[in-house]
């Protein structure tokens, strides 16, 4: 039976959108997310900053003293807590997403990363009878 | 102007055609990457092994349970690349135009090494942000 919290990272980064530019960067760049969500007072979801946000803002030469409220998407997808496994890779796949927060009563409970629900596939490949893993040291 | 040779990571984790997927699947989660290029024996990039091509495997039932598969059955074979002497400017575009992390760096056709976002964010604040 498939339960999302195997799925979802508690541990994440977030601002609110009096966030500025250069902290907002300094969190994608020290943070191993590719997005940041931007929450409300109350915890909120309010939209997402991606590394590509603040790349093309950079890019186009615009202000560097903004606040995330000017360049967050406020357009965004989540994920609710009782989402199943086809709404999740569903999301992953046909929507492209690299990471997906996800809600709980509407407020941020975390988000989903790509590489989780591929290790909770093989997890679960392994276990319905798949060969065990071996551990593996270097590349080429 | 400043080129993506300055920015280029060379030790990037590169996947081979006739890899076994799960040992590809595996070196990428050690690796903590969501993408890989993918070389062939000369060094020319074959491919990329994304995230959601291996999804695609999982959730495709022609693949369920088949042995023998290798990284050349599901990677993307349409990469784009930039060169090592590229503004930096460009490879900002290309990876802002398309839904890349991250773009191959090739030198007369050989890869390099990649240049991600995350190298570019950094690069573009500068030290004091």
């Amino acid at each position: 039976m498939f339960d999302i919290k195997e799925l979802i990272r508690n541990d994440i980064a977030f601002i609110d959108d009096r966030c500025r530019l250069a902290e907002t960067a300094r969190l994608l760049c020290i943070s191993d997310q590719l997005i940041l969500p931007v929450v409300n007072e109350c915890l909120e979801p309010v939209g997402i900053v991606t590394e590509k946000d603040v790349l093309s803002w950079l890019c186009t030469g615009r202000d560097r003293d903004a606040k995330a409220a000017d360049f967050m998407q406020t357009k965004f997808t989540t994920l609710d807590y009782g989402a199943g496994l086809i709404d999740v890779v569903y999301m992953f796949t046909v929507e492209k997403h690299r990471e997906i927060p996800v809600v709980s009563d509407g407020v941020l409970a975390g988000f989903i990363k790509r590489g989780s629900l591929i290790k909770y596939l093989i997890d679960k490949k392994a276990s319905a009878g798949g060969q065990p893993k071996e551990k593996t040291k270097c590349g080429l | 102007m400043t080129q993506a040779r300055s920015l280029v990571k060379m030790d990037a984790l590169c996947l081979k055609p006739e890899m076994p997927i799960e040992r590809a699947i595996e070196l990428m989660q050690q690796n903590d990457v969501t993408s890989a290029p993918v070389l062939s024996d000369n060094y020319t990039v074959a491919g990329i092994l994304t995230e959601s091509d291996i999804i695609r495997m999982f959730i495709d039932p022609e693949n369920s349970g088949k042995e023998g598969t290798t990284v050349k059955d599901f990677m993307t074979k349409d990469v784009i690349t930039e060169q090592i002497d590229s503004d930096i400017s460009k490879v900002s575009q290309c990876l802002l135009d398309h839904h890349f992390g991250q773009v191959p760096i090739v030198y007369n056709d050989k890869f390099v090494g990649i240049i991600s976002r995350k190298d570019l964010l950094k690069f573009m604040m500068g030290p004091d942000g």
